[in-house]
């Protein structure tokens, strides 16, 4: 296992390191002089000349190309991502800030994705082309077909305004997280009951199902001891890839109900064109990525042991 | 919707015959039935639809709909029948054009890991490997917003993080084809490494690359309408899908039409190109269709 781990952690490498030429590549890409709106940004506007030439040479913009990604490196390494155009306070610290918002939504939508889809899946799977199984494809077709950001004005019309039983913009709140949870949620759930009910379907014509039922053992004891292990590895797999795009993904939807978090920074911040906010975002979702796939794979190593050969 | 791409690309990635000998399905017909009727809609509709979609009439804004405009008028007058027509050729148009783009860079960077040498290949699928860690969304948000919205940016920064996908499964699927005995013969005859390419396996891809395209168009239609709704797209005045929802937005507690129509729009032509993916898998490849039938 130590060794699994050590090799797992290495193979995170190369994923960070062009992640972080990406974002580099995409602040040095933008237009504007950055020294010049980082100083009207701290509150000196129009910007004195030796301040902004001062800026420049703190921010090494009058180096190399390579000597400038090294330098962004070290300083990324150490947890500083520069400041905001907009309001000149460390990029890393406004993430901090937003973060607990975006993470409880994530816990949320990904709880209410695993309690509808992963029974359903498997109830679709054991009642194949019956009733049920009918509305498991209906959901895993339309849900994959509606537009995220539509389904959350819809629903804050007939839940806010009409029925007036449930906040309109997000708070947190127990009430204020359902209607943002529900939302990603419908998303997550066309994809994971389609994948649970299709490896279900793959272990359950498995020979030593037909063993463990012709040994006498029941359905249920069937399916808990020797369905459902088999299940949890693809289901853990794509859980966790719903999990890390509900951290960053969840842009638009946290956007609508103006949810205090991380995505609806990120677009405020698009729309204002304040690069380091944007460009730090694609090293958080480059991380969030990487930590929350080691976690999953340290899972099913965990609940698999084929899984731990390399 | 990343992993929504795994599997359908996974189960494009299967295709073994280049004949048609499999059959459609029911939903299969129903795309066959709902797409032609959006794709004509949107291009020959205009035409027949005489009102202009940016022409502005303050005194009939905001109503519902009535005979004159069936799905009434948004905050400046405007038909919305009439911008949801010409709207279509910048949301589907839009789409299709990313995935045309997307499929030939993935066809030469997946060409280049499968015929190149040993490290140009490793060093390739390192590339790509990192690139598909990053969600699509949040690499298209830092594009747009650095670049500048507008709609050509945004159809950039969609071509640029939608190309991984294809190159892996362009790069397996030439490496599948190399083995191929006409592929062997052409080589024995001296033909050289790009001429085998272009001539003999290129045409072979056509089938795969539309079902890969397909399988991808519905993902990417959603992405482009949801940049666009956010302000990164396209820019007003232009009728785009996603945009128009926006423009619904500051009304929609008192008008909830205006946003119904346009969200309806996206989400049957995404269920229509859906199931088209599905049914050409199917059709192109029999075997994967009965696994696919047996496992649904």
């Amino acid at each position: 296992m130590p060794r699994y781990l050590a090799t797992r952690l290495l193979s995170a490498v190369p994923v960070m390191v062009v992640v972080s030429l990406l974002a580099f590549a995409l602040q040095a890409l933008a237009p504007g002089d950055p020294a010049r709106i980082l100083v009207e940004a701290s509150g000196l506007n129009p910007a004195p000349l030796e301040a902004v030439a001062a800026k420049r040479a703190e921010l090494g913009l009058d180096r190399p190309m390579p000597e400038r990604y090294l330098l962004w490196l070290t300083h990324a390494l150490r947890g500083d991502f520069g400041r905001s155009f907009r309001s000149y306070r460390p990029v890393a610290a406004l993430y901090r800030e937003r973060l607990p918002a975006t993470a409880a939504l994530a816990a949320a939508a990904a709880a209410l994705t695993a309690t509808i889809a992963l029974p359903l899946g498997m109830l679709a799977a054991y009642h194949r082309g019956r009733v049920l199984d009918a509305v498991a494809q209906l959901v895993a077709v339309a849900g994959a077909a509606i537009p995220g950001f539509w389904l959350a004005l819809l629903l804050m019309f007939l839940f806010a305004v009409k029925l007036r039983f449930l906040p309109a913009f997000g708070s947190l709140t127990p009430k204020g997280i359902i209607l943002p949870a529900t939302v990603l949620a419908v998303q997550n759930i066309a994809v994971l009951t389609r994948l649970t009910r299709a490896a279900m379907l793959d272990v359950l014509s498995l020979e030593f199902v037909t063993i463990a039922r012709a040994k006498g053992l029941r359905e249920w004891a069937v399916a808990r001891r020797h369905v459902l292990p088999n299940v949890l590895v693809p289901v853990l797999t794509v859980l966790g890839l719903e999990v890390a795009g509900l951290m960053t993904g969840a842009v638009v939807v946290e956007y609508v109900f103006a949810w205090p978090g991380i995505g609806k920074m990120v677009v405020d911040a698009a729309l204002l064109r304040d690069v380091p906010v944007v460009t730090g975002f694609a090293v958080a979702a480059g991380l969030v990525f990487v930590l929350v796939n080691l976690v999953v794979d340290v899972t099913i190593a965990a609940v698999d042991p084929r899984a731990r050969r390399i | 919707m990343a992993a929504v791409t795994e599997s359908r690309v996974g189960a494009a990635l299967s295709l073994s015959s280049r004949m048609p000998r499999g059959r459609i399905g029911g939903t299969g017909w129903a795309a066959i039935v709902l797409l032609p009727a959006i794709i004509l809609a949107v291009l020959v509709g205009p035409r027949f639809w005489g009102h202009d979609p940016l022409a502005q009439r303050i005194e009939i804004r905001l109503q519902g709909p009535s005979r004159p405009h069936p799905l009434g008028t948004d905050q400046f007058g405007r038909d919305i029948l009439a911008r949801l027509l010409v709207g279509g050729r910048w949301t589907l148009g839009g789409a299709t054009i990313v995935c045309g783009g997307v499929s030939l860079i993935g066809f030469v960077v997946g060409a280049l890991a499968a015929t190149g040498s040993r490290r140009t290949d490793a060093l390739l699928g390192r590339l790509i490997e990192a690139l598909m860690a990053l969600p699509g969304l949040v690499t298209a948000l830092a594009f747009t917003a650095v670049l500048g919205p507008s709609f050509r940016n945004l159809l950039v920064a969609l071509i640029v993080t939608n190309w991984p996908w294809y190159a892996r499964s362009y790069r397996s699927l030439i490496l599948k084809e190399r083995a191929a005995p006409y592929v062997e013969s052409a080589l024995a005859l001296g033909a050289g490494q790009a001429r085998v390419l272009l001539r003999h396996v290129f045409p072979n891809m056509v089938g795969p690359a539309i079902v890969l395209a397909t399988a991808n168009l519905g993902s990417v239609m959603l992405n482009l309408a949801a940049l666009s709704f956010l302000g990164l797209g396209a820019q007003p005045p232009t009728p785009e899908w996603g945009m128009m929802i926006n423009d619904a937005r500051p009304f929609f507690q008192r008008h909830p039409w205006q946003m119904v129509a346009p969200g309806l729009c996206i989400a049957l032509t995404v269920l229509g190109v859906n199931l088209a993916g599905d049914a050409l898998r199917d059709l192109l490849d029999p075997r994967a269709a009965r696994r696919h039938r047996e496992a649904s």
